[in-house]
């Protein structure tokens, strides 16, 4: 099998002609009705998803369930079709994906849930696939899903395995989560260390999306009042190419915000609005993370930029129907989904 | 009407008894004249909180519709996966008119469970238990839409018990309202009537036994005299 970008980012452009077009969201947006809508998902390449979900669940969790296995497939398929550096390039940018899902793991067991319940909340899009997380949603604790992590050789079995005494003395499943979170930075950043263009890309995708988060946690902790600057740098995931630790505990901090942001913009961040209200803000870095990882499908055809600007594509959309689909549900009013929904 | 006996003495208690139904008539009537206005002021409240509970609902569903699209179900429910804390509320009982009417409140500040407690407690950044690094300020607005809807249920069902009792009240003090103007009262003022009616009758008898009495002695001195 090829295991170089040509190969893979052909196969990755006949699947982006998969794609639904804008105007066909534009006309799905204009259903009345989310059965006419479901109706229309199953002319689309969601359909086989769609009609097998029926078989278990109806309306928008039927829906929910189908966009979710789409984008699973999607990742797999890619997966599939590639190896070697390219693959585990690839599998870098998957293990959002995984962190997603050991988190929820973890939270499962720390609160003594089912593994069914878990079970359900996972989407196997990363490197655990359905069987390894059923394993690890199965186990009786949080030190069994370490356990487990460190039998499948997972990278996050490291952060869990130097957490878990900690965790065990002081049942704070927070700071777990946390080292979890520091970890994935540190890890992606580290085996993306090559310096070729393709390492270089996922790094600079990762940093951006570390920076993004960073100045969404410091937003978050700028609106409580009583934290201490050691609690609040106690959030600062390192890894972001603007935010360091200092600029962090400053923009958190109410008192010295409008610091935090001017060094911040004097650091290349985007300018955000001017505003107060933390959803804006948030959907306006989610939008700028969405479209700069997208642009990149026009990047270097023989690198890695043409899977993560198409991957980027696809989540949109998934996001994009599941937006429309919530809207025919509730009845909120279109022009409101539409503001919604991030066209790339 | 039958039995009771026509005496003097039964007359005074029946008018006594007149008087104190009348008196409870009164007396029951204020008071539901209280209830009503009572009701009025709680209708008003009640319609407030449906209003309130109706909007927060509405803002609830639509931010969780939206977060549930921008993160995906799944990414929502691991977030709640930690979040299972108690809400208190105080119930106290108030009497109006000697109804008691419970007054349901909210207490202020959240009791998480102790599974989660030292997890991810107040230190979680945001003060509900949310890792903030991995919790979306939708999820966030989310869950604290969600807080306010049951703080507005709370207020509903506090509203809307305390009109079904005040309502069952005024029911229950109109009905004895009427019993009393309509069946009581009337019975001891037709029971005050019969009575007085044979004892002016038997007065009416006795006067007249007197005058025929007094008309033979006369009648019989005057025969006495005559021979």
């Amino acid at each position: 099998m090829p295991a170089d970008f040509g190969y893979i980012n052909a196969r990755v452009k006949g699947m982006r002609s998969r794609l639904l077009p804008p105007g066909r969201l534009e006309e799905m947006l204009a259903l009345p009705t989310l059965d006419d809508f479901m109706q229309a998902l199953t002319t689309t390449p969601y359909g086989p998803d769609l009609q097998e979900a029926l078989s278990r669940r109806a309306g928008i969790q039927a829906v929910d369930e189908a966009l979710a296995r789409n984008f699973q497939q999607i990742t797999r398929k890619i997966l599939n079709f590639a190896d070697g550096q390219p693959r585990t390039l690839i599998e870098l940018v998957l293990l959002r994906w995984d962190t997603a899902n050991v988190l929820a793991i973890l939270r499962g067991k720390h609160t003594a849930r089912g593994a069914e319940e878990i079970t359900a909340n996972l989407i196997p899009a990363g490197g655990l696939r359905d069987v390894a997380l059923r394993d690890l949603a199965g186990q009786a604790d949080v030190a069994g899903v370490a356990g487990a992590l460190t039998a499948l050789a997972h990278p996050f079995s490291t952060p869990l395995a130097e957490g878990i005494r900690a965790y065990q003395e002081t049942n704070d499943l927070l700071e777990l989560e946390l080292r979890l979170e520091r970890y994935y930075a540190e890890h992606v950043l580290s085996a993306a260390g090559g310096s070729d263009h393709s390492a270089q890309v996922v790094r600079l995708v990762v940093q951006a999306e570390l920076d993004v988060t960073n100045v969404k946690t410091a937003l978050k902790l700028q609106r409580q009042e009583r934290l201490s600057g050691e609690d609040r740098a106690r959030f600062f995931i390192p890894g972001g190419m603007v935010t360091s630790e200092d600029l962090f505990v400053a923009l958190a901090d109410p008192q010295t915000a409008e610091r935090g942001w001017r060094a911040l913009y004097a650091r290349g961040f985007p300018r955000l609005p001017a505003t107060d209200d933390l959803l804006e803000i948030e959907k306006t870095l989610d939008l700028y993370v969405l479209r700069e990882s997208a642009k990149l499908y026009l990047g270097d055809p023989l690198a890695i930029d043409v899977v993560i600007g198409y991957l980027s594509m696809k989540y949109n959309e998934v996001v994009n129907l599941r937006l429309i689909a919530r809207g025919k549900l509730l009845g909120i009013p279109r022009e409101m989904v539409r503001r919604e929904m991030a066209l790339v | 009407m039958q039995t009771v006996s026509p005496t003097r003495m039964n007359l005074l208690q029946r008018r006594t008894q007149a008087k104190l139904a009348q008196q409870g008539v009164d007396l029951l009537k204020k008071k539901r004249d209280a209830l009503v206005a009572d009701f009025f002021n709680v209708v008003r409240r009640a319609l407030a909180a449906r209003e309130r509970l109706n909007k927060a609902c509405e803002e609830a569903y639509v931010m969780l519709s939206l977060a549930k699209a921008w993160e995906g179900r799944e990414a929502l429910e691991a977030v709640a996966l930690t979040q299972r804390s108690e809400r208190l509320v105080e119930i106290e009982t108030r009497n109006i008119w000697g109804t008691k009417i419970p007054e349901i409140e909210m207490v202020n500040g959240q009791r998480a469970a102790a599974a989660v407690a030292k997890g991810a407690g107040p230190a979680a950044g945001d003060g509900n238990g949310f890792n903030p690094v991995a919790t979306s300020a939708r999820a966030m607005r989310s869950a604290s839409n969600f807080r306010e809807i049951l703080a507005a249920l709370v207020e509903v069902a506090s509203t809307e018990i305390k009109l079904r009792k005040i309502g069952e009240e005024i029911k229950k003090t109109t009905r004895r309202v009427n019993a009393l103007e309509q069946i009581v009262i009337p019975r001891i003022r037709g029971e005050i009537r019969y009575i007085r009616d044979v004892l002016e009758q038997r007065a009416r008898e006795d006067t007249f036994r007197l005058k025929r009495i007094k008309k033979k002695l006369e009648a019989r001195e005057r025969t006495a005299l005559e021979s």
